[in-house]
């Protein structure tokens, strides 16, 4: 029986591969697996190479392996694209009418013609069915449940497209299942392990934070479209009006955090989403936030850069931006999920963060966590608080009140009225200004409002995500990183246990307010720290530099290429280093 | 009917004879003709000389980025409808680093009253061209005449679709008090252009100056607010500027078509977890 597994489903952009890929994902979480998926897309919709792969295991995994064991291709140059990554035992199955004999390199795998189209034309009259002909062969290979398959399938289809639709699907599975078993000899499958599907979802991190906006009351969002942040949108425009709430596509992203910020001074908890050149448009109004201390949550999903880069490629290089970025000093806070689940919480908390302290958060992920879908224990909807800090009730201000909305405390957090409240006029200011809100200029004065706006954050650290640490307590080479590396690192780890090297990593979770006190006991603890990131100049590295003195000896792992870290881009120079 | 005074926090400190004076009182005017109460009122500004109005009007206020009133105020709007949301600007602010706010805003036509002071030059950073500065006019940064065509507020928002076009006059306070509070009861976006004369930085263009050169709608012979080609011929009269209600049409505004309940302002939810919903939301993820 298989324990860990690895399908990619490959072939070109309008194939069917991210359709095939998604309910193949569905379809192993259902039969208790964990499931990563990873789509390596290029930026247009059709005609170019595209690949699924979808990492599955009985145990708790986060990312993708190197390996594949399955794949899946639609046409001839997929497999020759992709058979380095074959795994010796591996089954290739391909749609391929170009290749008249399995290609030199493919000896060693079992590889069998299966011609997708051609039996979905002849049977079915469309190739369209080819995709569920596709699901129905691998089901089994891998001796799934088809009654799983086929309550899929009806999940899928009974309410867009009606029973026939489904009935034909179904029977199509049923097709794809006798064809690979035609041709599959018995040894040659790969038998999963079931467990029982408890109280899972498979989700996305766009999703995720769609959904953790949503539970946290978030009932404003303004957004330009911009890969990979636009899923979050979709997925809230069709769920925020039926709370009542509403979504703008605005004419740009400068316009979309401005709007965020007035829908917000108004009274509403609100959201905006970017990525990439989007990022660098708000960073004018992110001072304005931080200045006029307004509540706002920006979600960042970062693609590669520079300039407009590679928008479906994931990467980590606009973690300094955030921190450092913009005109002016002002407190912001960054956090950084590398979990579904964490896109949920840290979004959750970042709406009464932004409340609490009166100043922008950002979720800061990336497109692979974004866009690519993760099993999950189903989130804990009892946990989920409204926090709205220092927001007043309209009957807690009367005649006498003498409201300053920027009073100076020994917090720094002022009190909060919104338009509408008779004894709460103010003005919300991006010149520097009294406690009032009016225009102020002197020095004085000046001293003690920046002071307050800086210090909100002083006391924060209780109320951040405190960093993750994985791994043994007594080890000889230690992790720091974030994000959606989490996967890669954590099988990195078991592979470097494997070879007598216990390591653990420090998952931060927060990266502003700088958890300086965390990080400096690890690299205290550790003989030797590997800092894990996905860019060229090792962002992270430099913050904790800039933030710990005198720091340890960083070493450091960073890719800056297209696709996500595997746990050997981590191991390697690890045991490189111990030669 | 309230006294303007009502609205009148601090005395300006505008240079003796600006423009913007004439907005404030209209603007007061226009307030205390709706007796509207301050704190259902909502100020937004752009940065320029007209920034500073938000001192002196007693309302709530947001003095926000060059350019970027038109976003912030629709947000207001969008999740509090019951707020008389006013929009102030410069020709700067409005029509060069906010042109492409201004044009989507009123494309979509959201309720806001947009007032743009339109001096013809820079004032606040020392009299540089703007966008509606003729063209050949010497400044600071132009000394040798400016080389840009000058665009107009107006014409622009007329081509965009705009549902409330007017062009009031600093030096006539009466008539364009009644083109804001027309254009406040408006549903829908409301663009006042207002001639506003800089007497520090723009010496060609004068009350007197502008006092030559408009035409009052309402004085040409058939004409009507509604008809759309009369609009374009009335802003397009040669060496002449157009003042007046120049295009008024019905047309939804934004926030009827995109809230679930104009009635139910997204900013007085009740943001109390529903738990049931959610959970069966989160169902569909299983």
């Amino acid at each position: 029986m298989i324990n860990d597994l690895a399908v990619m489903i490959a072939g070109r952009a309008g194939d069917g591969v991210l359709f095939t890929g998604n309910l193949l994902a569905r379809l192993l979480k259902r039969h208790g697996w964990e499931v990563v998926t990873s789509r390596d897309f290029p930026s247009n919709i059709r005609g170019e190479a595209t690949c699924y792969t979808i990492r599955a295991s009985l145990d708790g995994i986060y990312g993708l392996s190197d390996q594949v064991d399955i794949l899946l291709a639609f046409d001839c140059e997929a497999i020759l694209a992709h058979l380095p990554e074959i795994a010796p035992n591996g089954i290739v199955f391909c749609d391929g009418q170009g290749l008249v004999s399995p290609p030199e390199q493919a000896r060693d795998k079992t590889f069998h013609r299966l011609y997708l189209r051609a039996l979905a034309r002849e049977r079915f009259g469309r190739e369209i069915f080819k995709n569920v002909i596709a699901l129905g062969a691998l089901s089994y290979v891998l001796d799934l449940d088809l009654s799983f398959l086929d309550g899929i399938i009806s999940e899928m289809f009974l309410k867009r497209k009606g029973d026939e639709v489904v009935q034909k699907n179904i029977e199509a599975a049923r097709f794809g299942y006798d064809k690979a078993r035609e041709i599959t000899a018995e040894a040659e499958k790969h038998p999963l392990t079931r467990k029982a599907d408890k109280d899972r979802i498979l989700i996305s991190g766009d999703e995720a934070i769609g959904l953790g906006a949503l539970a946290a009351g978030c009932r404003f969002f303004a957004a330009y479209p911009i890969c990979p942040a636009t899923e979050i949108w979709q997925w809230l425009v069709y769920h925020l009006p039926s709370f009542g709430g509403a979504v703008v596509q605005t004419e740009d992203e400068l316009a979309a955090l401005n709007m965020t910020l007035g829908a917000s001074f108004a009274g509403a908890r609100a959201m905006t989403a970017t990525s990439g050149p989007g990022a660098s448009l708000m960073m004018e109004a992110f001072s304005l936030a931080g200045m006029a201390e307004i509540p706002a949550v920006i979600a960042h999903v970062q693609r590669m850069g520079p300039a407009t880069g590679m928008p479906t490629k994931s990467q980590q290089e606009d973690v300094l931006q955030w921190i450092f970025g913009s005109h002016g000093e002002f407190p912001r806070i960054v956090l950084a999920p590398g979990t579904v689940g964490e896109c949920f919480d840290l979004t959750v908390a970042a709406f009464n963060l932004a409340e609490k302290y009166q100043c922008p958060v950002i979720v800061l992920t990336e497109l692979d966590m974004g866009q690519n879908f993760r099993t999950a224990r189903a989130f804990d909807l009892s946990a989920v608080r409204v926090e709205r800090g220092k927001l007043l009730r309209p009957d807690e201000l009367t005649a006498t009140s003498d409201f300053k909305r920027y009073e100076l405390t020994a917090d720094g957090v002022s009190p909060r009225a919104l338009p509408s409240y008779r004894y709460g006029v103010h003005l919300a200011e991006s010149v520097e200004h009294d406690e009032k809100g009016y225009r102020d200029e002197d020095p004085e004065n000046r001293r003690r409002m920046m002071e307050k706006r800086m210090r909100k954050l002083d006391q924060a650290a209780p109320d951040l995500f405190p960093s993750r640490k994985w791994g043994s307590e007594k080890a000889e080479v230690g992790f720091i990183g974030f994000g959606s590396t989490l996967g890669a690192v954590l099988e990195a780890m078991e592979r470097l246990r494997r070879e007598g090297l216990p390591s653990r990593f420090l998952q931060l979770r927060t990266l502003w307010p700088f958890p300086a006190a965390e990080v400096r006991q690890f690299l205290a603890d550790n003989p030797e720290t590997y800092v894990v990131e996905h860019n060229y100049s090792g962002q992270l590295a430099t913050l904790i530099k800039s933030q710990i003195s005198p720091c340890a000896e960083l070493k450091s792992i960073r890719i800056y290429s297209t696709l996500p870290f595997t746990p050997r881009e981590i191991v390697e120079p690890v045991l490189r280093s111990r030669r | 009917m309230r006294a303007k005074e009502f609205y009148h926090r601090q005395s300006p400190t505008w240079c003796k004879g600006c423009g913007l004076f004439g907005i404030f009182d209209a603007l007061k005017r226009a307030a205390a003709a709706l007796e509207i109460e301050p704190e259902d009122m909502v100020i937004v500004t752009g940065i320029g000389c007209h920034g500073r109005l938000n001192n002196y009007f007693q309302a709530y206020g947001f003095h926000g980025l060059h350019g970027r009133a038109m976003p912030v105020a629709a947000g207001i709007k969008l999740v509090n409808p019951r707020l008389h949301v006013v929009a102030v600007s410069g020709d700067g602010d409005a029509y060069s680093i906010g042109l492409s706010h201004f044009v989507h805003t009123l494309r979509k036509n959201v309720g806001l009253t947009y007032l743009v002071s339109d001096n013809r030059v820079y004032a606040l950073t020392q009299g540089q061209i703007s966008p509606t500065t003729d063209f050949g006019h010497v400044t600071p940064s132009t000394p040798l005449g400016s080389k840009d065509f000058p665009i107009d507020g107006p014409t622009l928002a007329l081509a965009a679709g705009g549902t409330f076009i007017a062009r009031g006059f600093s030096g006539e306070v009466a008539p364009l008090a009644a083109l804001i509070e027309r254009g406040m009861r408006h549903d829908g976006f409301a663009l006042i252009d207002v001639l506003s004369p800089c007497v520090t930085h723009n010496k060609v263009n004068s009350y007197d100056w502008f006092r030559d050169h408009i035409v009052h709608v309402e004085d040409i012979p058939g004409y009507s607010p509604k008809d759309k080609v009369k609009a374009w011929e009335a802003l397009n009269i040669p060496g002449k500027i157009a003042v007046g209600l120049i295009y008024e049409e019905d047309k939804p505004s934004y926030e009827e078509l995109v809230l679930p309940d104009r009635e139910k302002p997204v900013a007085g939810l009740d943001l109390a977890p529903d738990r049931l919903r959610l959970r069966k939301i989160l169902d569909t993820f299983r």
